[in-house]
């Protein structure tokens, strides 16, 4: 939008964040239309908002536990390294450091991170809460740095991606949020439906889902289906790295559901994206005819205010504020004025940002 | 129900409890035969990397494979991490046998007698533990649209044993969730029960030593039966509880 023609908007009034995990399917959702008023909605109506045979995707990625601290072999120094970018199962990946600090801390505010030789070897530490159901760790686990750029490091798990996995299950921890008022654990930010560990960060849009709510959408003759994708870290901490965002993430559509949206957009029903990331993997997955191509692939599209979407009808998301990039993708669905009135209605019902918070749904204009 | 052919659907990936011995063991060995993907959980380190060992080289010709968990199943927080792994490493899943248990104390003894921490702990294992495992992965296979949840059980679970009370009352209740979760999810997954008689496993030796062997069943015959089910778990209908005869015709 261009600032010389932006009319003065009033200032808009302040949300406040939802600073801890609640249990899933409680979040109230916002609808946001262009041609009508936005309206509340609460958990079980979510059902009812749009007609039989709409298809609803959900992004099924289990959050992996992406933060763990490492020592770099010969140095007294400890850092936490974020999972950023795994997006195979060679036992290679990307990952972002910071020091000083720790998850309470805003991430560009962490301390810097030691510049380190090639090929020296980090001994991945144990948990400070030691994940239960594992038995103590007994021997060393380590990575080999492959090269640095500053905070991001390229690393290789000499014993491959079972071991790698492996030793995140027992060491790691998901990654935190600044704003939380206590570290959750694994299980607090998991979907209900959740299977493949490919995200680095929680879909949390579908949050808003849990196995009641999927009942009744079921129930209202809707219909579901299912991809995986990679959902990736939004932030680095560091403004130049946060411009490279997001990173490349795998995905994985099936057959089955690209077939479903084939039919839903031949038959003129609406397409919901339970999330960015849903939206994300879709996108990068459609042919400019509107085809959605299954199988394996990796997302590299910038979803931002000047995106088009070919398939995805309707976003529901989570309420983020403006200039931030979560809000940036909500722009290619609706007008400012309409998410501004919608963030309205949202303050005067009190409801909550962020991953843990209240929803928005957003029909795309010309849908 | 699974789309196509739901009669002919088998499971392709499964995460097995208790899989270092006994009943587990042979379930492992009988599906890595099959060319099942298997993901194992066991508290032992060394006798599960035998049962995995074991699991490749029969699925070399299949290329499934086979990925040890080192967990306790009685660890109900760290169900989230334990399904996560078993999907990271042979997922997406599509059933899991909640086959680990926990006797209690041994020898048996009265109820009466018994301690409280270790009733607590033998419903930890065989009921707290399988549900936490259950509710981490149901959804997903439920959203997939097909898929196994199947519970070693007992006749203990039916008849009244003395001294078996921890162990009998634990496996009623577990049954009890099983059916209740059938009845809640419907036709698109099959929830089972299996009660496998009395076989001839270290299990068995701890409860009645002086048993004779030769009145067990081979825990290898159980397992065999247990893969024909999961190779074709819709046959059989949502909720069953099987066990003798009917386990063998199905």
């Amino acid at each position: 939008m261009n600032a010389s023609l932006r009319e003065h908007r009033p200032p808009l009034p302040e949300l406040g964040t939802q600073q801890d995990p609640r249990p899933n399917g409680v979040g109230r959702v916002v609808l946001v239309e262009e041609r009508s008023p936005p309206r509340l909605v609460h958990p079980l109506d979510i059902a009812q908002i749009f007609p039989k045979e709409t298809l609803w995707i959900l992004n099924d990625a289990a959050v992996l536990p992406a933060s763990f601290w490492v020592q770099p072999e010969g140095s007294e120094e400890i850092f936490e390294l974020r999972v950023a970018s795994l997006n195979d199962e060679s036992g290679r990946f990307v990952a972002l450091g910071f020091g000083g600090g720790d998850f309470q801390v805003q991430t560009e505010l962490r301390g810097p991170v030691p510049t380190l030789q090639r090929g020296t070897r980090l001994s991945v530490l144990p948990a400070a809460r030691r994940a239960v159901a594992f038995p103590p760790p007994e021997t060393e686990a380590y990575l080999r740095l492959v090269r640095q750029d500053g905070r991001l490091f390229e690393l290789s798990c000499p014993d491959g991606y079972a071991a790698l996995l492996a030793l995140l299950y027992q060491r790691g921890a998901p990654i935190q949020y600044a704003y939380t008022k206590r570290p959750h654990r694994l299980s607090e930010v998991q979907n209900s439906y959740v299977g493949r560990p490919w995200a680095i960060e929680p879909a949390s849009a579908g949050r808003h889902l849990n196995a009641g709510i999927l009942c009744a959408l079921r129930g209202a003759g809707q219909r579901l289906a299912w991809l995986t994708h990679a959902a990736g870290i939004s932030s680095t901490g560091d403004p130049t790295l946060d411009l490279r965002l997001p990173l490349p993430e795998r995905y994985d559509i099936p057959e089955a559901t690209a077939q479903r949206i084939a039919e839903a957009r031949g038959r003129g029903n609406l397409v919901v994206a339970v999330g960015s990331s849903t939206t994300r993997a879709i996108e990068s997955a459609t042919s400019p005819d509107g085809r959605v191509t299954p199988g394996q692939g990796i997302a590299q599209l910038r979803l931002d205010a000047a995106y088009e979407p070919r398939v995805v009808d309707v976003l529901l998301t989570g309420i983020h504020e403006a200039g931030s990039s979560h809000r940036e993708l909500t722009r290619a669905f609706a007008s400012d004025r309409a998410l501004d009135e919608a963030w309205r209605l949202a303050a005067a019902e009190r409801l909550k940002l962020h991953e843990f918070g209240d929803a928005m749904l957003i029909r795309r204009r010309a849908s | 129900m699974p789309h196509g052919d739901p009669l002919n659907w088998g499971v392709s990936s499964v995460l097995i409890t208790g899989a270092s011995r006994g009943l587990g063991r042979a379930l492992a060995l009988d599906l890595s035969r099959r060319g099942v993907n298997v993901a194992l959980l066991a508290r032992g380190a060394e006798a599960l990397e035998q049962t995995v060992l074991e699991a490749r080289s029969l699925a070399k010709h299949s290329g499934a494979r086979a990925e040890p968990i080192v967990a306790d199943v009685a660890d109900v927080a760290g169900a989230t991490r334990v399904v996560g792994l078993a999907q990271a490493l042979v997922g997406p899943l599509d059933g899991i046998v909640h086959n680990a248990s926990d006797l209690g104390e041994t020898p048996l003894g009265q109820l009466l007698d018994g301690s409280a921490e270790r009733f607590e702990q033998v419903f930890r294992t065989n009921v707290f533990g399988p549900l936490a495992l259950t509710r981490a992965l149901a959804g997903n296979l439920l959203l997939r649209g097909h898929g196994v949840v199947l519970g070693i059980s007992s006749d203990a679970a039916v008849e009244h044993y003395p001294t078996w009370g921890p162990y009998a009352a634990s496996k009623a209740a577990f049954d009890h969730v099983l059916g209740t979760l059938a009845a809640e999810l419907g036709d698109t997954l099959r929830v089972l029960s299996v009660d496998p008689g009395e076989m001839n496993t270290e299990m068995h030796r701890a409860a009645i030593p002086d048993a004779d062997p030769v009145s067990l069943t081979a825990p290898e015959r159980v397992a065999e039966q247990i893969a024909n089910v999961l190779g074709a778990p819709y046959r059989v209908p949502n909720g069953a509880r099987l066990s003798g005869a009917a386990l063998e015709a199905a």
